[in-house]
């Protein structure tokens, strides 16, 4: 009989029957993919270190004779397991060119050969990449990715008086200098390629090597090459690891947008359920008039349910493998992230979501209890199965009755929209969290806590004067580039002044505490232009301000003293204050601007920048801004917002994402508008025959049905928008934290695109969903009151 | 003059692939100021005749004037602009917005409509004196669910009048209410037939029927006969008429 009882139950409430399982499909969905993407990103990153061999510390070098300064340095250490080197060539945009034209990557690069080779390298499909024929050159892939280049293009590579055309064959992910913030483009080529180039003795090209090492001590390996003039840069995995923050920032955003999908697959199963089982009223009033127990009626319930359950999880695992895939693509393009336990963990959320809803459906049937056979007998309409009471009165207001009669259903039982708005608000805060995140990776205030100043141009120019100022350490020449800079500019009546900041790499010293760090001086600025968040700037050449982290390092505080090892020999420094930079990780000294600069520790710079003399007004900065782009093509002149984009990089990928979590919050918007609306015109059959039978045309019955939807789409909107900063900050502000912004960081709430624009594009999301739903309407009879229970 | 005019009026439903005929060349008319019951045994068509002379459901084949306008011809939206103004329902179940006080139950058809051109103080006051007329002011404020069923069916009259049709349609009105409760929403539709509303009811109760000026009898789609009772004089007759209805009906197969 039971059986029976299910089949016409299923039959005879299509419509519910089949919004419930489309719930469980996306439930289902939307869970297995969303943990199995969990899993994967935070295990992504520890997985792809260990199958690229990572070491556990790593030291780039300059001048070919490293190789033997080096080995001598760490051949007795005991606690070393592994050592080895790639052999390299530094290079710079002028290095490269394309058709002609200059390759600007954005960043250093480096040239090195696949045969030298310590660690493993992935194409973009995530398969390892064995070999790099003659002829052929390898890019790490977010290079690649920043310009316009594609695999089959032609590079030009010229090294010194050396010129080679060389193939792009693949991109290439690069575990140890792949990430944003390690900022280095690797360039790899055949053995024999490379050897052409490496065999030769310009004065002006800087050659190095990369070391590679497996050590159970990094801390001695830290003060070993602390103890080395020429380490361009050292690192352990650890910040190997850190560097991949802006990486993690959006693998981050992910698992937000994977823990909303999961929220929002409960609620709207709850919903569902509870929603169908307050159906049932009449079949288990009649149930229990003819005697059936409680037990039975709960069991025929969960029969019910399980089955669904079982088919609708079935249909979501099948379609949350491809899903899951979709997503993972998304999240990284530099680390490699393989779902090798997707089918496992998909099928375990499958059968989670089977368990769940049996739960939810076992404490929806405890109703089963409180129902009588009256409610069966008076069909639940005298009283003693609802007890909603009108909260506004119809006769003190005025208009038409759609409007107050949408708002007094929601006032009335706000229960029953509840899981709707909490739905909402939870899709409109990710999008607005994503908007105030992309575009503060974008504003121009973010250039102070990358340890610049603010200024009216940024140029990527005569990046060739910054290396031969790396390799030969003469200050002459930045200056004699900034002097030609203004110039330059003069000649096309632009008056201002050129600038530029300068990373130079000293040892740092406080009591016991020693280690490199990078610093900062800025060639023609003053210290005041610098924004420092305790203390005062410096103000003496023997002053300096330093990073939290850099106080937490040596253990020094305002008012400490601190000994900077130079060429000249250990100087003292007063510390004044701190600031925060993003540059290094959080690691950084600023010195005064008439500090002596020992240039032989010049590692390299961000950017020249100008700053007009004469105030100009908004519209002759524009013209002068277009002026200086036609001097100097568009791509090398950017603004300080452009300029922060083109050095944290994830602006774009960010973006990507925003559009992405943008089109899925809209299609979960539509599907929950659409099933939630359609179990209210199948609950409100009977209302809506009589409203048409008492005059009522259907567009009023769509408006009343839509205003409801509207009036939830609003205060959805108005609470998301005012979370959607505190809830940036609960959830950003820590990423910014571990990249440097010990203070956090101001965030650029554009009004327009918070408060308005996407917020509108969600309402409209909602309005068109509702409206073509709720004109199913128009197929309810207005005869059908009488006959409707 | 004739408000309302059937003719050759057939309703068909198809269910399960097979041709269900409901109604078969029905012809009659209902002049102004008349109260007409349908009377039927169930299936035979009476709720279904009732609800597609109101324009509530589509006619398969036929004519039907309300008001000199041909129901058939008008659109959705005027179809239900004409029940908005001119035409009263009044179902078995008594169905009202479970979120609305009574008194905005009843003048939700006025807000809706544009034919009286009335401030809501207005609308409000005229749901008030016709719950007042109907003995149920004090319910005004209440919900719904704290009414009995005969409060609740005197309600829905106030709703039906609340935009001062020209005819009322009546679907068992007293089929869900014990006979007090019968009697007293009986009076008041009987009151207002003799102020001059056309109301067509369908009902199985003889005594409620007694009390209209023309029963007609429905057999399988067909009109079977018609009885003209004239308008009731005076109560103490009101046995007499019940008793010479019940005759004609057993004459009917009843």
């Amino acid at each position: 009989m039971f059986l029976r009882i299910l089949k016409k139950d299923l039959k005879r409430k299509r419509a519910m029957n089949i919004i419930l399982l489309v719930f469980i499909i996306l439930s289902s969905l939307f869970v297995a993919s969303s943990v199995n993407n969990i899993y994967c990103v935070t295990n992504a990153l520890d997985n792809f270190l260990e199958i690229s061999n990572a070491p556990d510390y790593f030291a780039a070098i300059r001048g070919k004779d490293s190789i033997e300064t080096i080995t001598d340095k760490i051949s007795d250490v005991s606690e070393i397991t592994y050592s080895g080197y790639e052999r390299m060539i530094f290079a710079e945009k002028s290095n490269f060119s394309n058709d002609g034209e200059e390759i600007d990557f954005k960043n250093s690069s480096i040239i090195m050969s696949f045969g030298d080779a310590k660690t493993k390298y992935f194409d973009m499909d995530n398969e390892e990449i064995t070999d790099v024929k003659e002829g052929t050159v390898v890019l790490s892939g977010k290079a690649v990715e920043k310009v316009n280049i594609e695999t089959g293009d032609i590079i030009t590579v010229k090294i010194g008086d050396k010129s080679l055309d060389l193939k792009v064959a693949d991109s290439c992910k690069d575990a140890v200098l792949g990430s944003d913030l390690m900022g280095m483009t690797r360039f790899i080529m055949n053995e024999k390629d490379f050897e052409y180039f490496y065999d030769n003795d310009d004065d002006s090209v800087l050659y190095g090597s990369l070391w590679y090492i497996k050590s159970t001590d990094t801390n001695k390996l830290n003060s070993i090459f602390s103890e080395i003039n020429n380490v361009l840069f050292n690192a352990d995995r650890s910040t190997i690891k850190m560097a991949y923050v802006l990486d993690m920032v959006i693998a981050g955003v992910f698992l937000v947008i994977s823990v909303c999908l999961i929220l929002v697959a409960f609620v709207v199963l709850k919903f569902t359920i509870t929603f169908t089982l307050s159906e049932e009223f009449r079949e288990i009033g009649v149930m229990k008039a003819i005697g059936i127990k409680n037990t039975k009626i709960r069991c025929l319930y969960l029969v019910k349910y399980l089955a669904m359950a079982v088919a609708g999880s079935t249909v979501g695992f099948f379609l949350s493998i491809p899903f899951s895939d979709t997503l993972l693509k998304n999240v990284s393009k530099a680390i490699v992230i393989q779902g090798e336990n997707t089918f496992l963990i998909n099928l375990i959320c499958s059968i989670a979501v089977v368990l769940i809803i049996l739960l939810f459906c076992y404490a929806c049937t405890g109703k089963v209890k409180k129902l009588s056979p009256i409610d069966a007998i008076r069909n639940g309409q005298t009283g003693e199965r609802y007890s909603t009471k009108s909260v506004i009165s119809l006769s003190k207001t005025r208009g038409k009755p759609s409007f107050f009669m949408a708002l007094n259903d929601i006032l009335s039982a706000p229960k029953r929209f509840l899981s709707i708005i909490f739905t909402y608000i939870l899709c409109m805060t990710i999008v607005l969290v994503l908007v105030t995140t992309t575009n503060t990776l974008r504003s121009g205030e973010l250039v102070n806590i990358f340890g610049l100043h603010e200024s009216d141009v940024f140029l990527s120019i005569y990046s060739e004067d910054i290396l031969s100022a790396v390799v030969s350490g003469e200050r002459e020449k930045l200056e004699g580039t900034m002097t030609r800079l203004e110039t330059e500019l003069e000649e096309i009546g632009i008056e201002g002044e050129a600038s530029i900041e300068l990373f130079i790499k000293y040892n740092l010293k406080h009591g016991d505490n020693m280690f490199k760090s990078m610093t900062l001086i800025g060639l023609n600025t003053t210290t005041d232009m610098y924004i420092y968040n305790e203390g005062t700037a410096p103000q003496n050449p023997n002053e300096v301000a330093i990073t939290q982290l850099v106080a937490e390092k040596l253990d020094a505080e305002i008012g400490d003293t601190i000994i900077v090892c130079q060429e000249h020999g250990e100087v003292e420094y007063l510390v004044t204050g701190y600031y925060q930079s993003m540059n290094n990780l959080g690691e950084g000294v600023r010195f005064h601007q008439d500090a002596p600069v020992d240039f032989s520790m010049f590692y390299g710079s961000l950017s020249f920048q100008f700053d007009y003399t004469d105030s100009p007004d908004e519209k002759t900065k524009e013209e002068r801004f277009k002026q200086i782009e036609d001097l100097y093509g568009e791509e090398n002149v950017k603004t300080a917002g452009e300029f922060v984009a083109s050095i944290t990089g994830v602006g774009d990928a960010i973006d990507a994402i925003k559009y992405l979590t943008l089109g899925l919050v809209m299609v979960i918007i539509m599907l929950v508008t659409l099933l939630t609306e359609r179990s209210f015109i199948a609950k409100e059959q009977g209302e809506i025959a009589t409203l048409k039978a008492i005059g009522f045309n259907t567009s009023s019955v769509v408006a009343w049905h839509t205003l409801r939807f509207v009036i939830i789409g609003v205060v959805s909107s108005i609470i998301a928008v005012l979370i959607s900063t505190p809830v940036t900050n609960l959830a950003i502000t820590p990423v910014f934290k571990m990249m440097g912004a010990a203070y956090g960081v101001n965030y650029d709430v554009n009004l327009l695109e918070v408060a308005v624009i996407y917020p509108a594009i969600l309402l409209v999301t909602t309005i068109i969903s509702s409206v073509l739903t709720s004109l199913y309407t128009k197929t309810i009879k207005p005869s059908q009151a009488s006959s409707i229970e | 003059m004739n408000i309302l005019e059937v003719k050759d009026l057939c309703k068909t439903y198809i269910i399960n692939k097979r041709q269900n005929n409901v109604l078969k060349n029905v012809n009659f008319s209902v002049s102004e100021g008349e109260m007409v019951a349908i009377m039927g045994p169930s299936g035979s068509g009476k709720s279904t005749l009732l609800y597609t002379v109101s324009g509530m459901d589509t006619l398969t084949a036929g004519e039907v004037k309300f008001c000199g306008k041909d129901i058939a011809k008008l659109s959705e939206k005027e179809l239900a602009g004409l029940r908005l103004d001119e035409m009263g329902f009044i179902f078995q179940q008594m169905h009202m917005l479970k979120n609305l006080t009574v008194l905005d139950n009843i003048i939700l058809p006025a807000t809706q409509s544009e034919k009286a051109n009335e401030t809501r103080k207005e609308t409000v006051q005229r749901g008030h004196d016709l719950m007042r007329k109907l003995g149920i002011i004090d319910i005004a404020d209440n919900d719904i669910n704290e009414v009995s069923g005969g409060q609740l069916q005197r309600a829905c009259i106030c709703r039906s009048m609340i935009n001062n049709p020209k005819m009322i349609f009546a679907d068992e009105p007293t089929g869900a209410l014990n006979r007090t409760s019968s009697d007293e929403v009986m009076e008041e539709l009987t009151k207002l037939n003799n102020d001059g509303t056309t109301i067509m009811l369908v009902t199985h109760d003889v005594k409620v029927a007694s009390m209209c000026t023309r029963v007609m009898y429905i057999v399988d789609g067909n009109i079977k006969g018609e009885y003209n009772l004239g308008k009731c004089e005076s109560s103490s007759l009101m046995r007499e008429r019940e008793r010479a209805l019940n005759n004609w009906l057993m004459e009917m197969g009843w």
